[in-house]
């Protein structure tokens, strides 16, 4: 027979107020474990929410809600200082739009505001428009709230929860309780596995669950009902450098303009009751809805082209106020719930207030221990290659992100941790080698790692059969590391990257090639799928391969362009080091990525399996495939490839439309079916083969692009950029998903810079 | 090419403009005053090479940092340049930061400085308002260490 147990306090639900109750049990010396459902922690209602550090000075007065938002406002100095949070106090601005908003805003707004202790600021249209040119000339003041701050939600959920680890707690995520009964002196919780605790005094942060975890002990005093909220995330900021809302309505702030903590901007969310806990889909009418009202506010972010939507819930009590007392059912379980939308703001409150109660039940009598979370440990080791492309974040930073307290194994947990998959590509260039970072880690195939949830898995061993590749026969030197110079330097070893190089080699100049990858030319790239211009080119530069092969440097990833004296040093990764490269001048040819569903208004909720034509040729290179039974988009060759890759690795192709007329997805943890021209097409895959977005990401470094997604390299007729000696070829520049000109246009591009270094060189 | 982080000016209101510049030509100082700073070599008389061992709240990074002076004209204007690489991260940073001293009546200075800043790779991916922070909380520190300093050198005289 196993022995249940022990503990003197547990806490079910590791969202942010779970974690930080449990961070005040250990810091009251309390030994108490936590217990979440899902495989990490803040996997429910703290995934997503606008990730603000509210005031309250919009709360009702008399609720406890408000108290404990006024209570947390003092507080969060030192919670930010101990748990060493990303947070900024950006401050808002509350925006009038006509005479009798303002009247509003001098009014009940700022006087609610004043009662509560929140310092705020009347602003004129003049001085609105002086700390804020960005807002619309339609807004004629403005309430200032000055206290207002964002942070990242991800970060402070797991930094409490790091912190109670520090103090002695035990976090444990994949259990759910399934019931619960309570004796005089305890109660017995009983886990999913067949296992049990016998708690003193148990937690009840059960978020959206909460009055379902209640329901276990038979309290029916409260219900909780989601309000779905959804967003819109743009790595664009449009100068946006605080939390920009309009007058609030009855269900809520309204639609916000905020900044994200590491960058870019929210816009949303949406307030509509639901009954649906598990409904997290978006719909495109929303995200239509988000730009309206918040163009209102701003008007730049009309034009915005978003990088994610997303969907979260915000729980609703039935009661109309946060729920912070013991059960009437038994003391022995304190409901935590409720929270609404004040969650993360209120949560150091929420967590004193619960623990302070419960140690009157419990005669817990140990003051408060004020220790700070250790910093991370220095990372003093080589970050190691380029994983994700789009945020520069290398194997290091996904190996440091897995040795933290809080267990994972998942993609999503990674993301949170490290923002890896969270770029423009959202994980389609780079998911499959973050999942093999975290396999290795966790000593298991990578067909075992999943997205999130459970059931979210994401590749399947396939039967692979190797097809010839005429990348293969492109053969080229591989230069050994160190600094290196050279006369050009072309970033990118595809179809333009080539070009470039096999252009400048007729005209005398021997160009080196640096290239992520182990080989040139793209995964996806066959001597089936060529053009006869590209392979009478290629198999040319075959021909003379043995005796003059091309020189790249492969494996290798440049993620820094640095001027020199009128020349470049590019800041080469590679597994062991970062490299310097001298050259005079440098070509771009980084080419791009296949527009992931995020860029896409495809309504549904976020599954497992909805992926581009990257991830296949990714997968099919390493022998796994990334579905079983797969819908594909796209009508050229981009596509053809994808679907021969699939069908290699014994994926079933069920549909292959043309082009994009998905309108909506559904499913749980994976994908199970679209819809497509009014009818649902059951698949556990979609592929996007059809559209690709120009990525050269290095230019942002420079300034020379925002951040908006897909913007081109921004050239003249010759390939150069505005900046001397720096050009870009191909798909980075005119993106095409099938590549059809990039040859000829890096053979155009690599002419020109030959001629232009031979002309500086008769000067 | 670089674009503009911030502009701020603080007061140092027991320093005064000749005193916080001989901090400027003392590398052993200037060693204890820079924000983690673990090693300073002076390579020349306006060329340093350092160390920089950094909290910055939730990143803790070890940095290669080469800091030059430029258009000295003491005690009244320089210009910092550093050039940095983070040894964890795929990525590189440059600032150039004209700082100007100013005489307050007080027998303290008004520091006025500007910051461009050009980053690659991964600090490229960290938005302005957040290296804003970081580097206006450096700045306090360094702030602090400088008036610390300087009443550890008065006191020294003193005795």
């Amino acid at each position: 027979m196993v022995v249940p147990e022990r503990w003197p306090a547990a806490v079910i639900g590791g969202g942010v107020v779970g974690c930080a109750v449990l961070w005040e049990l250990a810091r009251h010396g309390v030994r108490a474990v936590l217990i979440e459902a899902e495989p990490d922690i803040g996997e429910g209602v703290s995934k997503a929410n606008s990730a603000i550090v509210h005031t309250g000075f919009d709360a009702r007065p008399g609720t406890l809600e408000a108290r404990l938002l006024r209570r947390a406002a003092d507080t969060w100095p030192a919670v930010i200082d101990r748990l060493g949070v990303p947070f900024l106090a950006v401050g808002a601005l509350m925006l009038a739009r006509t005479d009798g908003e303002v009247r509003r805003l001098r009014g009940e707004i700022q006087r609610n505001a004043t009662n509560l202790g929140v310092r705020t600021e009347l602003l004129g249209r003049g001085a609105l428009r002086d700390v804020a040119p960005y807002v619309s000339d339609e807004v004629v003041g403005a309430l200032a709230i000055p206290d207002e701050g964002v942070i990242d939600p991800f970060w402070l959920t797991r930094a409490y929860a790091e912190a109670a680890i520090e103090g002695g707690a035990e976090v444990r995520t994949g259990y759910a309780a399934v019931a619960m009964r309570a004796t005089h002196e305890r109660i017995t919780v009983e886990l999913a596995d067949g296992t049990w605790l016998e708690v003193e005094q148990v937690f009840d942060c059960g978020g959206l669950h909460a009055d379902d975890v209640a329901r276990l002990m038979g309290d029916r005093s409260f219900a909780v009902a989601p309000r779905k909220g959804q967003f819109l995330v743009s790595e664009e900021t449009y100068g946006v450098d605080r939390i920009v809302l309009p007058i609030p309505g009855p269900m809520g702030k309204g639609m916000l303009v905020t900044p994200i903590v590491f960058g870019g901007l929210l816009l949303g969310p949406t307030a509509v009751d639901q009954d649906d806990k598990a409904d997290r889909s978006t719909d495109p009418a929303a995200w239509r809805q988000i730009l309206d009202a918040c163009s209102s506010l701003v008007p730049a972010v009309r034009n915005m082209l978003p990088i994610r939507s997303f969907a979260g819930l915000r729980t609703v009590s039935s009661t109309g106020d946060h729920v912070v007392k013991p059960s009437p059912v038994t003391d022995r379980l304190f409901l935590v719930a409720g929270m609404r939308s004040t969650g993360v703001s209120a949560s150091p409150a929420i967590a004193e207030l619960a623990v302070a109660e419960a140690s009157k039940l419990r005669a817990w009598r140990r003051p408060a221990v004020a220790r700070r979370l250790a910093p991370p440990p220095v990372e003093n080791r080589p970050p190691g290659e380029v994983v994700c492309l789009c945020r520069s974040i290398t194997r290091g930073e996904i190996e440091a992100a897995c040795r933290r307290a809080t267990s994972l194994r998942t993609l999503d947990a990674i993301k949170r941790r490290c923002g890896a998959t969270f770029g423009d590509c959202q994980g389609n260039l780079c998911a499959l080698e973050v999942a093999e970072v975290v396999a290795r880690r966790v000593g298991e195939p990578v067909t075992r790692i999943e997205k999130g949830s459970r059931g979210s898995w994401l590749f399947r061993q396939d039967r692979h059969e190797t097809r010839q590749r005429l990348a293969s026969l492109v053969v080229a030197r591989t230069e050994t590391s160190g600094v290196a110079e050279a006369d050009v330097v072309v970033i990118g070893g595809g179809l333009a990257g080539v070009g470039v190089a096999l252009a400048l080699r007729e005209a005398g100049v021997e160009p080196l090639i640096v290239e992520r990858h182990g080989h040139l030319l793209p995964r996806n790239w066959s001597r089936d799928t060529s053009t006869a211009i590209e392979r009478a080119r290629l198999e040319v530069l075959d021909a003379s391969a043995s005796e003059a092969p091309l020189v790249a440097r492969t494996r290798e990833t440049v993620s820094g362009l640095v001027p020199d004296g009128g020349g470049w040093i590019l800041l080469a990764q590679s597994q062991t080091e970062t490299a310097e490269i001298h050259a005079r001048a440098v070509v771009i040819a980084t080419g791009g990525y296949v527009e992931p569903r995020e860029h896409r208004a495809i309504g549904g909720p976020r599954p497992a399996g909805i992926i581009t034509a990257d991830l296949v040729a990714a997968a099919a290179a390493v022998g796994v495939v990334p579905g079983e039974r797969a819908v594909v988009v796209g009508a050229g060759r981009a596509a053809r490839a994808a679907v021969e890759q699939l069908q290699d690795g014994g994926c079933k192709i069920v549909e292959h439309l043309p082009t994009s007329i998905v309108e909506e997805v559904r499913g749980g943890a994976r994908l199970e079916g679209v819809r497509a021209a009014a009818r649902w097409i059951d698949c556990d895959t979609l592929v996007f083969a059809d559209r690709l977005v120009a990525a050269p990401f290095l230019l942002r470094g420079l300034g020379l692009i925002d951040g908006r997604p897909g913007t081109p390299a921004p050239v003249d007729a010759d390939g150069q950029l505005p900046i001397p000696g720096l050009w870009a070829a191909g798909t980075c520049v005119v993106p095409d998903v099938d590549h059809r000109r990039s040859l000829e246009d890096g053979l155009r591009v690599g002419a020109s810079v030959a001629r232009s270094l031979i002309t500086g060189r008769a000067r | 090419m670089s674009p503009e982080l911030l502009r701020h000016s603080l007061d140092l209101p027991s320093a005064t403009p000749v005193e916080v510049w001989t901090i400027l030509d003392d590398p052993v100082a200037l060693r204890r005053v820079l924000p983690g700073c673990e090693s300073l070599v002076a390579e020349g008389p306006s060329r340093f090479r350092g160390v920089f061992h950094t909290h910055v709240k939730f990143l803790t990074l070890v940095a290669d940092v080469v800091a030059s002076l430029h258009d000295a004209d003491p005690p009244r204007h320089v210009r910092l340049t550093l050039e940095g690489r983070p040894r964890s991260l795929a990525a590189s940073f440059t600032a150039s930061i004209p700082v100007d001293l100013e005489y307050l009546p007080t027998d303290g200075t008004r520091v006025s400085y500007r910051v461009d800043l050009t980053m690659t790779g991964r600090l490229a991916t960290f938005g302005a308002p957040l290296l804003r922070k970081t580097f206006l909380d450096q700045v306090a520190e360094l702030v602090r260490n400088v008036q610390a300093e300087l009443a550890a050198r008065r006191q020294l005289a003193g005795d």
